[in-house]
């Protein structure tokens, strides 16, 4: 066996769910994750010279994320169209099994490319803001201003939203319960007691 | 309680990774592919370095090999029937008759010559004849010279050539000698250039030429500067039987023919857009009417993620009215090309649009005054492609089919006057802006500079109001304008509103000053189909 043809092995077989995985949450989309995966591991391992093991899954997951944004703007400007000039292109994801992930997959198919991108590296990889910066080659300013806006419109789908790392949403200021102020109605002259009717 | 994002992220991932293709077997496909790609490097180094850069300008060069006009040889090779029935002459020889071409002057018993240049016409490809003429096009016989000897020939063109109509033996009208557009030509052996008429005028003086059955002949007087060739010669073709049609009569348009198939003469014609697409930029209004047709650039898209490969011939345009095309197709045949379309690539080619009216034999004559739509119509014979690969890399592995997709959809609109000419729409005559076409702005990113939107959602009453004026409705996306939901209150840039877009902000400023109803907003960005 051939020294890219172990590595690849090893790397597919042992890190094949993680991958699909991450891929799975730029897309949203079982076989275009499968594809993403596959072109990425292709785009490594095809080249004369291999990254050292250790490497070698950043350098794939960093090409799964630059597949998806580049030919994303390519797929979506007729993807996004389609609907316009006639092209039939459904994709159904009959793999989510709960309304949660139903809400969960609507909202992140509400997001721009990188809208997403910044989300999928900062809430499931992990990633620091200068980190996700570093990943998409752009200024820190930059990702904060893609994550605002992500969470705005997630929340729009998903209610407000709480990520355990950061503060959340500012306690609301304490409010007298509705039970405090509430005034029975003033008793009518007219009002008969119904043991009385 | 507040939505926790990190775990339900983690959950989704999980619920695809589960319905993934399990380890074994996404290895095995993932080594083969990996396996042909290092046999085949310089291959897909070059797609993937190419299916990288899709811009309309950069996706000329993603291999698509049919011929752009830039591209386009300066004289058509094109193939007539007939030609080639005597073997070229090597020697100038004496002429063995002669031909006077001279107002009111009989034409004499015309003996064939032979000179190292044949003068012929694109119109003996549609039969014997009489072919209907209209004097006062640009082109009144598609004519062209034809280098019948084996060697190159340097051209110099006195004169472009001048129709000569002859009545009962005699001259009646003679042509109205013009500048020379294109006065050099150098000629291959076999080689033909393409000649221009001047006017023609009866020789009463008189401009309308009277309906009637004639003989035509086309002369000019060509110099040929070396060989054993050179000097200085009158060049004749004819006679040619023709007909010109009686003005007040008036063109019947062609009737629906169910034998017809498009974009053939009487034909029904529908939209057709199985694989490929086609738009244009052009102002039609500045296409007038001419047999051989005039050339449109177009773009053609592939919104599919496969590659195709094969072969197709250059679009044709035709006018349609009612659903049926009314219009004549250019005289020549297009020619046939081979060509290799990448996932998602557009690449700009032209097409020929003759806009005269069809007719048994060809053209009839002017298109009667009214609107008419223009189609475009291309039959692709694809003879490879790839499967599908939503990677947009077009997949790997193309295999041999043999499948026609042809391309047939509306390109625009035309306004023929009472001269049978090509004008402005009445609007546009009244002040109105052109827009662009919605189609070729998407394919074109960029040639929009500036949308009059008349709503952020897909609203009837806009859209019914864009088509009663004339435009464009199709909708637009929001993110086909980046920047407009930071510009205005866009509610979901991701589904499309009502609007007309324009390569001009101080046309979107007119349409907007001009438009009676509700403009929700003009914003002057470029129209751009892309998410970034």
């Amino acid at each position: 066996m051939a020294d890219w043809e172990s590595a690849l092995d090893h790397l597919a077989r042992t890190r094949h769910r993680a991958l699909i995985r991450y891929a799975y949450l730029l897309c949203g989309a079982v076989r275009e994750a499968e594809d993403l995966v596959q072109d990425a591991l292709v785009k490594i391992y095809a080249r004369k010279h291999l990254p050292a093991a250790d490497d070698a899954e950043a350098y794939v997951r960093r090409a799964i994320l630059t597949i998806y944004l580049d030919g994303y703007r390519r797929r979506r400007r007729w993807s996004g169209i389609k609907h316009l000039v006639g092209i039939k292109d459904h994709q159904e994801s009959p793999e989510l099994a709960t309304s949660t992930q139903v809400d969960v997959a609507v909202a992140l198919d509400g997001l721009s490319p990188r809208q997403r991108a910044c989300v999928v590296l900062r809430y499931f990889e992990d990633l620091t803001v200068p980190q996700i910066a570093t990943t998409l080659d752009c200024a820190e300013g930059t990702v904060k201003r893609h994550l605002s806006d992500a969470h705005a419109r997630l929340a729009t789908v998903l209610g407000p939203l709480h990520t355990p790392d950061e503060p959340g949403p500012a306690a609301p200021a304490a409010t007298p319960s509705p039970m405090k102020t509430f005034q029975p109605p003033a008793r009518s002259d007219n009002a008969t007691p119904r043991s009385q009717s | 309680m507040n939505h926790d994002l990190r775990r339900s992220l983690h959950d989704l991932a999980d619920t695809g990774a589960d319905h993934a293709t399990p380890a074994p077997a996404f290895v095995g496909s993932v080594t083969d592919r990996v396996a042909r790609t290092r046999r085949h490097r310089p291959y897909v180094i070059a797609a993937a370095t190419t299916a990288g850069v899709l811009t309309a300008s950069a996706a000329a060069a993603l291999g698509y090999s049919f011929l752009s006009d830039s591209d386009r040889p300066a004289f058509p090779d094109r193939i007539t029937p007939g030609h080639g029935t005597e073997s070229p002459s090597e020697t100038p020889s004496a002429p063995v008759g002669s031909v006077v071409l001279e107002c009111g002057q009989p034409v004499g018993d015309v003996q064939p010559y032979s000179t190292p240049l044949n003068l012929e016409t694109e119109l003996a490809a549609e039969g014997d004849g009489p072919w209907s003429i209209n004097p006062q096009a640009a082109s009144i016989i598609p004519t062209y010279l034809t280098n019948t000897t084996s060697q190159t020939l340097t051209l110099t063109l006195e004169e472009n050539a001048g129709v000569y109509l002859v009545q009962d033996g005699a001259v009646v009208a003679e042509p109205v000698r013009g500048a020379v557009d294109a006065p050099d030509a150098t000629l291959e052996p076999d080689g033909r250039h393409v000649l221009v008429d001047d006017r023609v005028v009866m020789c009463d003086g008189t401009v309308d030429v009277p309906a009637g059955d004639y003989e035509a002949y086309s002369a000019l007087e060509v110099t040929i500067g070396d060989g054993p060739w050179a000097g200085t010669d009158d060049v004749v073709g004819g006679p040619w039987p023709v007909t010109v049609a009686a003005p007040d009569a008036g063109v019947e348009l062609a009737e629906l023919d169910p034998s017809a198939a498009a974009p053939q003469c009487g034909a029904a014609i529908t939209d057709q857009r199985e694989t490929f697409r086609a738009s244009t930029g052009a102002d039609l209004a500045t296409v007038q009417p001419a047999a051989e047709g005039v050339d449109v650039p177009l773009t053609i898209g592939n919104p599919l993620f496969q590659r195709f490969s094969g072969t197709v011939p250059r679009p044709t345009l035709v006018a349609v009215r009612d659903g049926v095309v009314v219009g004549a197709l250019p005289v020549e045949d297009p020619p046939v090309e081979p060509f290799d379309m990448e996932a998602l690539a557009t690449t700009e080619t032209s097409g020929r649009l003759s806009l005269l009216a069809c007719g048994p034999g060809g053209a009839a004559g002017p298109l009667p005054e009214g609107r008419y739509e223009v189609w475009v119509h291309q039959p692709y014979r694809v003879t490879s492609r790839t499967e599908p690969d939503r990677s947009g890399y077009g997949g790997e592995g193309m295999r041999p089919v043999d499948e026609t997709h042809t391309i047939q959809m509306k390109a625009g609109y035309v306004w023929i006057d009472a001269e049978g000419a090509s004008v402005p729409t009445p609007l546009q005559a009244a002040g109105w802006p052109r827009a662009l076409d919605t189609m070729h702005a998407f394919l074109n990113p960029g040639t929009g500079q500036s949308v009059v939107w008349l709503s952020f959602v897909e609203d009837e009453a806009a859209r019914a109001s864009l088509r009663e004026l004339g435009y464009p409705d199709t909708p637009i996306p929001g993110y086909c304008q980046p920047g407009v939901g930071d510009e205005t209150s866009f509610p979901n840039i991701n589904e499309a509103g009502i609007g007309v877009a324009f390569t001009d902000p101080a046309d979107a400023a007119a349409f907007a000053d001009l438009y009676e109803g509700t403009v929700a907003a003009v914003v002057d960005l470029e129209v751009y189909c892309i998410i970034d």
